[in-house]
Parts: structure tokens; sequence; C-alpha cells
């Protein structure tokens, strides 16, 4: 009887003892040189800084791969992408659909080896975009690729910052790249 | 690989030789125990961090003064070695010692740094045992301090068992000494004694001659049984630890602390609180009741007398940790072996009255606990470290970068890296490249180097590189090396209050982005320069003095 109580009293001084530390430290999960976070508006794709978030309204993350991830449409949100004011948001011809400093274009063409020209458009509500998209913040290393079903009707809200999706889609794959590659390769 | 291990194992071959005889030839399957427990310990501390990825950021300086001393520059102070010293807290002896194996087997810098930090928790684990052997002559209880010491990592200012640096090399010299001046039943050999105190002053002047005052104290207490006296020993005993932290309490507003180590020793000053929450997430709870326990149970054995000399000892440690005194929690570098010492004797206690089935629920309910906080340690430090999976220092670019500079350094010693202060200092250890300061760099070349990105054109960027100095290394220089990484932009970035405070760093790697493209794109243009190496992490050019 003696031992038990000896025993239990140990256990209790265990417990004792651990209770000082909390927890496990949050496990962040990482994509690539990126980081991974659910919300509850969705899924959002950071680096060091919450202010430079790529945030993926209505979608959460179904499977993932070392630089690849699979988001999946929750159907009673709207599905949006939000995009910083930094951001530059281009597609695989080099049609650069956000007001990006001339230099910073010059960058990322002496980087991936493309041409890039300004989409010109009077109508900053709703620019028709490509089925591959590519998101660079000048301040955070790498970019990251939006890939979408080729059906899709896709629209840019330029004042908004904000890729705006139907309700059709039902699934996004993006991919991320820890530098600029060379657009000339088959990305 | 090979000759990197055997640099390590030599290093470490007569420290473990001493270690052994010290801890009275322990059983076989004890050394095992203590091995394995290295082991799991180490593979815990090293998940993220796999061979050859440093997680030791003191190792750079001492690098650094290993390659002076390996290029024929023999001095006494670290400071007369290398301008990365601005306080000379040791004397050289510890870049002397390591420099031996660096000579013979010239092993990869990086791979030798990762091999003998395995061997030096082994070390401190049978630093712990010799004293808990000694203390209590219990090899059961010395067995479970020498195993918890693996999972007990102090992951601030102290960073036992990890880290080989002079202040944890000192403390297990002197927890060694203090088991054999326990273990030694007449007056110790005074020519020993001589040595001992040599070699710890040597190796860390404050924390060696602090080990050496404390064991006046045990002799003092040990030895002075003389009638009149006895009396005035026992006072003496029972309130120096008060008197101490008066002492040191006094003392820290009388100290001119932004005279201390060019200003850093002000940052290295917590409140009692803080120090209790480092030491919580250092081991829980455990030693708040286990601890007590520890004691009591000693009290009660044979060895009450030796126990009332430790006791003594571990009080004056705690007073010295606790008072207000910059740097203070260094002194815990002691204060943890006593206590790892009684929480395994308190465990020891308890479970000396139980049966087997009881013994082995209480050791399994201890080893996860311990586990569990060793391992949530362990993930919180590393977590500022992590870089694309992996907790270092440096990247994977970064290595390439030191490579290309080591070759580029190859048969010339007259240049200068310039860069921002983590990759000056980083890249200074691995290539032997001389840089302005390294970490500790003086404010004039922080100046000048954050101004380097704006020279607009060559003439000002020559200017402004040959106004840097180096107060140590008068060999003129002919070419500056310009390593632009991503940890200089990072660097450039920040309020002026922390690019010119020594006390902050980008430890982190970083890799480029497209705003350092660019900046580096008008650096090019402005200056009409070519780099000599690109890749994700950094740019490098190079400026011939005769171009200037």
């Amino acid at each position: 009887m003696k031992q038990h109580i000896i025993t239990l009293a140990f256990l209790g001084i265990t417990a004792f003892g651990i209770s000082g530390v909390f927890a496990w430290p949050n496990k962040i999960e990482s994509v690539g040189y990126f980081k991974l976070a659910r919300n509850p508006w969705g899924t959002a794709i950071y680096q060091d800084g919450l202010h430079q978030t790529i945030q993926f309204n209505g979608f959460n993350k179904t499977t993932k791969n070392d630089k690849t991830v699979i988001i999946e449409r929750n159907p009673n949100a709207l599905a949006t992408i939000d995009y910083s004011r930094d951001d530059i948001l281009l597609d695989a011809k080099g049609t650069v659909y956000t007001e990006s400093k001339i230099q910073e274009m010059e960058a990322i063409a002496t980087q991936s080896g493309m041409l890039l020209t300004h989409v010109q458009t009077d109508n900053r509500l709703s620019v028709p975009a490509s089925t591959l998209l590519y998101l660079i913040n000048p301040r955070i290393p790498g970019m990251v690729a939006i890939q979408f079903p080729s059906h899709t009707k896709v629209t840019i809200n330029l004042e908004r910052k904000a890729i705006e999706f139907p309700a059709a889609i039902k699934t996004l794959v993006v991919h991320v790249y820890d530098t600029i590659p060379s657009f000339k390769k088959n990305l | 690989m090979i000759a990197t291990f055997l640099s390590a194992f030599f290093l470490f071959l007569l420290p473990i030789t001493f270690g052994w005889f010290i801890m009275g030839k322990p059983k076989f399957w004890h050394m095992i125990g203590l091995a394995l427990a290295t082991l799991v310990s180490y593979l815990i501390w090293r998940m993220y961090s796999p061979y050859p990825s440093p997680l030791n950021w003191d190792i750079w300086e001492h690098q650094t003064a290993i390659h002076a001393i390996l290029n024929g520059n023999i001095s006494l102070l670290p400071s007369q070695l290398s301008d990365t010293f601005g306080f000379n807290g040791y004397t050289t002896l510890f870049h002397m010692i390591l420099a031996v194996p660096h000579y013979i087997f010239h092993p990869d810098i990086l791979g030798f740094w990762w091999i003998a930090e395995v061997y030096m928790v082994f070390l401190t684990g049978m630093a712990t045992y010799a004293l808990t052997k000694a203390v209590t002559k219990n090899s059961y209880s010395a067995l479970l301090a020498g195993i918890l010491s693996a999972f007990c990592f102090e992951s601030s200012i102290v960073f036992t068992p990890f880290f080989l640096m002079p202040q944890t090399l000192t403390a297990i010299i002197w927890v060694f000494g203090l088991s054999w001046l326990i273990n030694t039943k007449h007056l110790p050999n005074i020519f020993v004694l001589f040595l001992l105190t040599i070699l710890l002053v040597s190796l860390h002047i404050i924390i060696g001659g602090a080990g050496v005052l404390l064991y006046m104290l045990y002799l003092n207490a040990r030895y002075i049984h003389i009638e009149k006296t006895h009396r005035i020993t026992e006072v003496f005993m029972n309130t120096l630890p008060i008197i101490t932290y008066i002492t040191l309490m006094i003392l820290t507003y009388v100290l001119p602390l932004q005279t201390i180590n060019s200003g850093e020793a002000a940052h290295f000053s917590q409140t009692l609180i803080q120090k209790l929450a480092d030491i919580k997430n250092w081991y829980g709870y455990f030693p708040l009741l286990l601890v007590p326990i520890g004691i009591i149970s000693l009290r009660q054995s044979k060895e009450k007398e030796q126990e009332r000399m430790i006791l003594f000892l571990f009080m004056t440690i705690l007073a010295v940790v606790a008072s207000p005194l910059v740097y203070s929690m260094k002194f815990f570098v002691f204060a943890r072996y006593f206590i790892i010492l009684y929480i395994a004797h308190g465990i020891m206690y308890f479970i000396s009255s139980v049966g087997a089935w009881n013994k082995r629920i209480i050791l399994i309910a201890l080893t996860i606990s311990q586990l569990v906080i060793f391992s949530i340690n362990v993930t919180n430090w590393q977590e500022s470290l992590q870089f694309r999976g992996v907790v270092s220092h440096i990247s994977q670019g970064e290595g390439e970068l030191a490579s290309f500079l080591t070759h580029l350094k190859a048969g010339k010693s007259t240049m200068l890296l310039v860069s921002d202060p983590a990759t000056s200092y980083i890249l200074e250890a691995i290539t032997g490249i001389n840089t302005p300061g390294g970490a500790y760099m003086k404010p004039d070349n922080r100046l000048l180097i954050s101004s380097l990105v704006d020279a607009p054109n060559i003439k000002t960027a020559q200017t402004l590189l040959s106004a840097l100095t180096d107060p140590v290394e008068k060999t003129p220089v002919d070419t500056y090396v310009w390593v632009i990484s991503a940890r200089y932009f990072q660097w450039l970035d920040l309020p002026e209050t922390k690019r010119f405070s020594l006390a902050f760093n980008i430890w982190r790697p970083q890799a480029l982005t497209l705003t350092d493209a660019i900046t580096i794109m008008n650096i090019k243009k402005n200056l009409h320069i070519q780099p000599v190496f690109t890749n994700d992490s950094a740019i490098v050019f190079v400026i011939p003095k005769e171009s200037l």
C-alpha cells in the first residue's frame, strides 16, 4: 500500500513538474519557403509577416507536397484570393495585371528571361485572367503560382486587390518557388 | 569526414579519460547509459540541423581566433588576435587547444564543431555523474543525474550541454575538479590544485575565477576545524549566500554597464522573474519539489557533513545567479550540476522504497515528462533559425558562397571581406578572410558599410571602403570582397538603434528578394562593376585596390 502511495505521489510530482511547460509550440506547416496557415476565412500563404500574406478566402487545404498545395473550395463561402498592395500579378505570357514599378518589371524580366507587358484596361473591377497566374511580392524571396481550370472565368478586381472566382470552381493548385525561375523553361 | 571525426575525438580523448578516473571508473553499462542518453538527446537537438549545420553562434569568433593561431599569430588575449573580440573574458588557451586537432587533421570546419558537440554532451553527462557520485556515493543517483544532464538544455546565456565554448568547458573542468576535491581523503595535492587554478582562470577569467573562489570556500569549510575558528566558519557558511547577494546588488548600481563588452552587457541584465521563467522552460517545475527532497534525503544519509558543504556552495552560486548583476545567469553554468544532482537523488530517494513495477512506472513517467520538456525547449529555441526546412545559421546557398570565397582567397592574404556584421562574422570564420570587426564591428565601420549601397559612383565606394579600419590586422589591403547578402539587406532595413547594436544580429539565413535584386541592378549600373559570384543568398563584387 505504502509503495502505491509513493508511486502516486511521484506521478503527482511529475504532473506538477511538467505543468510549467504549457504546450508544444504551434506546428508551422511549410510549403517550400512559405508558411501555410488555416484561418476562419480559408487558407493563408505567408512568409515572416502576416502583412505579406496571400489569403485564399473560401478555400481549405486538402493535400500538400514539398512545393505544391491543392486547395478545395468551400461551397458556402465566397471564393477570392486577396493579395497585398505591393504584389505583382502576372501570367505565363508576361502580361502584368497590377500597376507595378518599371524597375520591378525590369528585375522580373532579367530573372525570368521574359519580356513583360502591362495590360491596358479601363475596367478596374473585372479583368479576365489567364488560367495560370504568378504572384510576386518584391519584399519576399520566391513567388507563388496559382493554377485553375481553363473553363473558369476568373476576374481580377484591381481595386479590391482580389482574384475573384465563379461558383463553378472546385479546386486550385498552388505551387511555390524559392526563387523567380526562368520562364524559358517549362514551368 | 574521417579526419573531421578524428579531430573531434582527439580533442576529447584526454578529458574523457581523466573524467573516467574521476568518476571512479564506473561500470561499463553506466558508460553505455550515458552514451545512449547523449545519442538520443543529440538526435532530438539535431533533428532539423543535419551534419554539418551549426547551431552554436559563438563558434564563429572562436574559429576566427583558431585561424589566426594557425597563421602563426600567438597572443595571450583574443582581442590581440582579431577585432572580432571586443572583450577579453578569457585567454586564448581555449583556441590554442582547439587549434591542435585543426593543425594535425585539417578537418572540415563546420563538421568539426558538429561532431565535437556530441562529445560535449557526453562529457557534460560524465561531469554530472562524477559530482553526483562524489557527493551522494550512490552510483545509481549518479547514472540518473548523468542521463538527465543530456536532456536539460539551458537555452539562454548558459547553453549547456550542447555548446562547446569557454564557459561550458570551464564549468565541466570545474565540476570534475570539485569531484576530485570531494573524493580526496586528505589535503589535496597543491601542485594539481595550482595547475587546475591556472587552467580554469585561463579558460574563462570570470567563470574560472569564480570557480577557484568556490574551491577555496569548499576547502575552507572542509579543512579548517580549529576550535576557535570552527564557529566563525559556521557563521560564515550560513551567511555567505546572503552577503554575496547584497554585495552584488550594490555592485550592480556602481558598475558602468555601457563600458562592459562595448555596451553589450547592458542587454544581459535580467530580473529574477525572467530568470525563473527561463529555468521553468528548461526543467519545468521539477526543481521546486525534487531539489528540496534531494537535499533532505542527503541530510539523512551518512554524507551529512559533505552535504552541508555542497549545499553551502550551491546556495552561494544561487545567490550570484539570483543577483541583479549583468551576466549573473552565466553562473548558472555551475548551478545546473547541483540542481540535476539534487533532482536525481530526490528521485532515487523515492524509488528506493518501492518495488520493481512501481519503479518502472516512476521512471517511465519521468522519462516521458523530461523528453516532452526537452523537446519543447529545443523546438522553441530553434524556431527562430528555421530556413527552408533546416535550422541553422547558414543556408545551403551561403555554404556555396563560403566555398567560393575560400577558393578566391587561396594564395592571397590581403583581402578584406566587407558585409553586414552577421555575414562578416560567419564568413570570416569559414573562409579565413579578414573582416572589419565581424559581429562586433565598431559603429564607424557599420556606418561606412551601410552607406556603400547608396554610393553614386565607384569613386565614392572606393573612398568608403578605404576608410574601413581594423585595429588588429595591420597588413595593407589590396582587394575588397564586397559580399551583398540577403542578410545585408535585412540589416540595412533595421532601425538605426538595432543596426548599430552589438546585441542584435540577423542570425537566420535569408534569400534575396526582388527589391534586393533592384538594388543590386542599381549598384551595377552606378559603379560599373560585375559580380564574381551570384546565387539566391548573395552576390559578390571584387574591388581591387589598384583600381582605387
